[in-house]
């Protein structure tokens, strides 16, 4: 019965995993470029939902409500005002650039915060858990955020089909200069690209401070874990990467459940095997 | 009235000017073929009017309004459309999003989704299916009308006929009087000069970025065409070549004639022996005996010929 | 056939070469540099040394990253997965009877192994993937060591094999070892890039695909340079460990040594051999000026490293060198007389 809790556990780890990458996948799809301070930027969003419920006395949600259209707003800027122009300047800029980036804002964080662990009070949620047997319980908080998840991405890939932008927004990626002879705006575009990648790591970031403690500089780790899902998934697909947070979420708890110190690299080694295997990934795109 | 107004207009790849000095206007309602061999700055014009590429010097002025440094996005809602060489269309996109995405910046006017289904039919049963899965010449189709659907003022059409099968190429070039009819201006390139002659108003041909002819296609003799395609006159009179001096208007027929009287299909003939003497580089030399060889035929069927095999191979 | 022959002809005698009268005289000051820092530890105190072997641990990582970024186009976040395994590895071999100053260069040797096989698999990543899955497999090195208990697992090990030596010949010998293996970098990364390799990693730079059609073989020529970089980054790791002499696999493997080597070559230049010597003398004098700044140092830092990758992206020796064409180590071939199509050369036959 162990084995089926660490399996269920592992699915939900999932739900958080692709939340952490679906901003990835596209920020990836429309620029080709990722974003190194990607998991931290998901750290500054936890920081900031626990200051906002600190200093209004609003809980944890609604901290997170207040703080998502923040950070979603932050990386609109952030495209137009730097990346944007790393772009122009070649390969190397942008990946440079954000790293950089990320040592600033852990840093910033350290200073600001100090280097203590912290956590998101959600008070009895925390524990709260749907009985299913004597071995088997499933987190409250587990299920809305793996609830969450497939809402995001169900929302996201319903916005990329039927709207316009996200009509435009899958047109540059496959051919940017041909978008722009359509009349795409690429700059607004990124912009949009990078907002909604910034949402959802926010949001990501602050469904994993509910869960666990966080502290400075956790952020590159979640970077990490967010590639793997895109990369086991197959790039480009948002349902393969939700699959590939679920693979990835099912190594490591599984892994766990024979020796706790396997976690972390059981999930490396499951993607390093899909790079070595199956390098297109287990939902290469274009399968819809 | 003049729609598009281009004055000494320059265009570089990196160092390499592709072109230079460029005057061009084009009336509205009027259909302008820009004719020229491979290299000659044809595409390069094109994506110079339709923003994708920059203008290193002069100016591009739209229904008065001077566009020259406007965004290419800008230039589509102003009214202006291209269909890229290639297609170019968006393979993970059905037919219908391909359109779609046509009218993202879409101004008021005839086409539409539907009337473009109108004008190719398959299209309607085939909406669905992604664009990568399509044949060439039906690629070509859904390009076309993507480029439609924002109904433009000025439509770009680069290369319409490449790399498709002869009786797709016709099929495509029955449509599109169907498509000018609705007021569109066009400007199109091609390299299959007896298409163009066929639908054009107007021709200007272009050689190593340079306008070496101009004129109707009722007025300009094959012999013109074919000389000005491969820049014999060029490369007789390099002094004549700097700043499009070069150039020849067909309504006058003084600037038009040759005072060297390459006419003479001889003279020409002679003339690409000095070719190794001659230190400017020189793509079409190797082509320079051809029109004189090629006698029978349509007019510039012998050029278009040629530059097929270039294009293909 | 005449023509090409005449042409040819005339091609022999421009004299056409590397190294001008200028570079001569900064190899012979280049060489006096070395000269001096290697008599360093007879004249200065040990702690001026100690420091110094820090600045070339850095300078040697700094240059090898450049290397790969600035020659192969591989942007890496995971070179300290090397640094980690040659400080290990100083440690196994020592464990096994090495000498521990062999054992640095030795440690080049085994990164070098090691590398091969993983990059297949990073390779396999291209662009800003790459980047983000060398990372993750550095991780997959460190947690491997975690697992080792022989070698400490997660709680490091000292090195013992070395506190027999007198204090100060261990500093001056630690200091040697460590001017040897920066020397050799810069020296090696100068040869790879004049030989035909480096030519073929130009064209790779410049234009991949034109370079690909030329017949180039583009992945080789990659993974050499990768295979180099990791028995550069392999050494300076044993440097590590031979002047701190203790290992802890978070530190060994951790991103920070990345960073560092990112902010050095993005402050030198990228693709400037001279960069990384340029970017580790400004990234050393800030790390003394601003070392008790905490934290704010390393936001100092990332900042410059943005400013630089976006609105410098040729380093300050890039700037330098466009300015006034100065090279240290004389890679582009140049041309003696000027010689363009309005001054013919006269056929001297």
């Amino acid at each position: 019965m162990a084995w089926v809790n660490a399996v269920v556990q592992g699915i939900l780890l999932g739900g958080l995993y692709a939340l952490f990458a679906c901003g990835l996948s596209i920020v990836f799809g429309v620029m080709r470029i990722v974003n190194l301070a990607h998991g931290d930027f998901a750290v500054l969003a936890a920081f900031l939902a626990y200051s906002v419920a600190d200093a209004t006395g609003l809980g944890p949600f609604w901290a997170g409500v207040i703080v998502i259209p923040v950070l979603a707003a932050v990386g609109y800027l952030l495209q137009r005002v730097l990346l944007q122009r790393s772009l122009g300047v070649g390969p190397l800029a942008t990946l440079l650039a954000t790293f950089g980036l990320s040592v600033i804002i852990q840093n910033v964080l350290l200073q600001t915060y100090s280097a203590d662990a912290r956590a998101l009070d959600i008070g009895r949620l925390a524990s709260a858990s749907l009985r299913i047997s004597g071995q088997l319980s499933i987190s409250y908080l587990a299920l809305i955020t793996f609830v969450l998840a497939v809402v995001v991405l169900v929302g996201l890939q319903l916005y990329l089909s039927r709207t316009r932008t996200g009509r435009m927004l899958r047109a540059s990626s496959d051919d940017p200069e041909a978008a722009r002879l359509v009349g795409a705006d690429s700059r607004h575009l990124y912009g949009i690209a990078t907002s909604i990648a910034f949402a959802t790591v926010a949001l990501a970031g602050v469904m994993f401070a509910m869960r666990s403690s966080f502290d400075p500089s956790i952020g590159p780790t979640r970077l990490i874990f967010a590639f793997e899902a895109v990369v086991i998934g197959g790039l480009g697909s948002l349902w393969g990467t939700l699959v590939g947070g679920m693979v990835l979420g099912l190594a490591q708890t599984v892994a766990g459940q024979f020796d706790p110190a396997l976690t972390l690299l059981a999930g490396h080694v499951i993607f390093l095997a899909v790079l070595a295997f199956r390098p297109q990934g287990l939902i290469p795109a274009r399968s819809t | 009235m003049t729609l598009l107004e281009i004055s000494d207009l320059y265009a570089y790849h990196g160092q390499l000017a592709a072109i230079s000095a460029l005057d061009l206007t084009v009336e509205e309602g009027q259909t302008l073929a820009v004719i020229g061999a491979n290299g000659a700055g044809k595409s390069t014009l094109l994506r110079t009017i339709a923003g994708v590429m920059p203008a290193g010097a002069g100016s591009i002025r739209f229904d008065g309004r001077d566009i020259t440094r406007l965004p290419a996005h800008h230039r589509v809602a102003a009214g202006i459309a291209l269909v890229p060489e290639g297609r170019r269309l968006f393979p993970s996109l059905s037919v219908e999003e391909n359109l779609l995405v046509g009218g993202y910046r879409r101004r008021p006017g005839p086409w539409n989704v539907d009337r473009v289904m109108e004008l190719f039919p398959w299209m309607a049963q085939r909406r669905r299916q992604s664009a990568a899965g399509l044949s060439g010449g039906e690629q070509q189709a859904v390009a076309i009308g993507r480029a439609l659907i924002s109904n433009p003022r000025l439509l770009l059409l680069d290369e319409v006929s490449l790399g498709l099968a002869p009786v797709v190429v016709r099929r495509i070039y029955q449509v599109l009087p169907e498509i000018l009819r609705a007021g569109t201006t066009a400007l199109l390139v091609e390299q299959d000069v007896a298409q163009a002659l066929r639908v054009a108003d107007h021709v200007h041909c272009l050689l190593e970025g340079r306008t070496v002819l101009r004129g109707r296609p009722g007025e300009l003799a094959r012999e013109q065409i074919e000389r000005a395609y491969f820049g014999v006159d060029a490369r007789r009179q390099p002094a004549a070549a700097p700043g499009g001096s070069g150039s020849a208007d067909a309504s006058d027929p003084a600037g038009a004639g040759d005072p060297a009287g390459a006419s003479d299909p001889a003279g020409a003939g002679d003339e690409s022996g000095a070719i190794p003497r001659q230190a400017g580089p020189n793509p079409a030399g190797s082509g320079a005996s051809e029109p004189s060889a090629s006698e029978p035929g349509p007019a510039g069927a012998g050029p278009a010929g040629k530059a097929d095999e270039e294009v293909t191979g | 056939m005449a023509i090409g022959d005449a042409l040819l002809a005339r091609a022999r005698d421009i004299p056409v070469r590397r190294a001008g009268r200028s570079t001569r005289w900064t190899t012979v000051g280049l060489g006096l540099v070395v000269v001096v820092l290697a008599y360093l530890p007879y004249v200065a105190y040990t702690t001026v040394t100690d420091r110094l072997v820090d600045f070339l641990m850095l300078l040697t990582m700094a240059t090898m990253w450049n290397l790969l970024a600035g020659y192969a186009g591989l942007v890496s976040v995971g070179q300290q997965a090397y640094v980690g395994l040659g400080a290990y590895a100083v440690l196994q071999l020592s464990d096994w009877g090495v000498q521990p100053y062999l054992g640095v260069l030795l440690a080049a040797a085994v990164c070098t192994v090691i590398a091969l096989p993983t990059s297949l698999l990073a390779f396999r990543l291209r662009g800003d993937y790459f980047a983000v899955g060398t990372w993750v497999i550095a991780e997959v090195y460190r947690l491997l060591i975690v697992r080792d208990g022989d070698l400490g697992g997660g709680s490091g090990r000292s090195l013992t094999t070395l506190s027999g030596l007198d204090h100060t010949l261990r500093e001056a010998l630690t200091y040697w070892v460590a001017l040897a293996v920066a020397v050799l970098a810069l020296l090696g990364c100068y040869l790879l890039l004049r030989s035909r390799l480096g030519l073929a990693l130009t064209s790779v730079r410049d234009n991949e695909t034109a370079a690909r059609s030329a017949g180039v073989d583009v992945r080789r020529a990659k993974r050499v340079v990768y295979l180099v970089s990791a028995a550069g980054c392999g050494s300076a790791g044993g440097v590590l460990l031979v002047s701190s002499l203790n290992v802890h696999p978070d530190t060994a493997f951790s991103v920070q040594w990345s960073a560092y080597m990112i902010f050095i070559a993005v402050i030198g230049g990228i693709g400037y051999l001279e960069g990384a010597i340029v970017g580790s003398i400004v990234f050393f004098a800030v790390q003394e000026i601003f070392a008790n700044y905490g934290s704010w140092y390393l936001i100092l830092l990332g900042a410059l490293a943005v400013i630089g990758a976006v609105w410098l992206p040729r380093g300050l020796w890039g700037e330098l060198r466009a300015r006034t064409g100065a090279q240290l180590f004389p890679l582009r071939y140049r041309v003696d007389t000027p010689v363009t199509a309005a001054t013919p050369v006269p056929v001297e036959r």
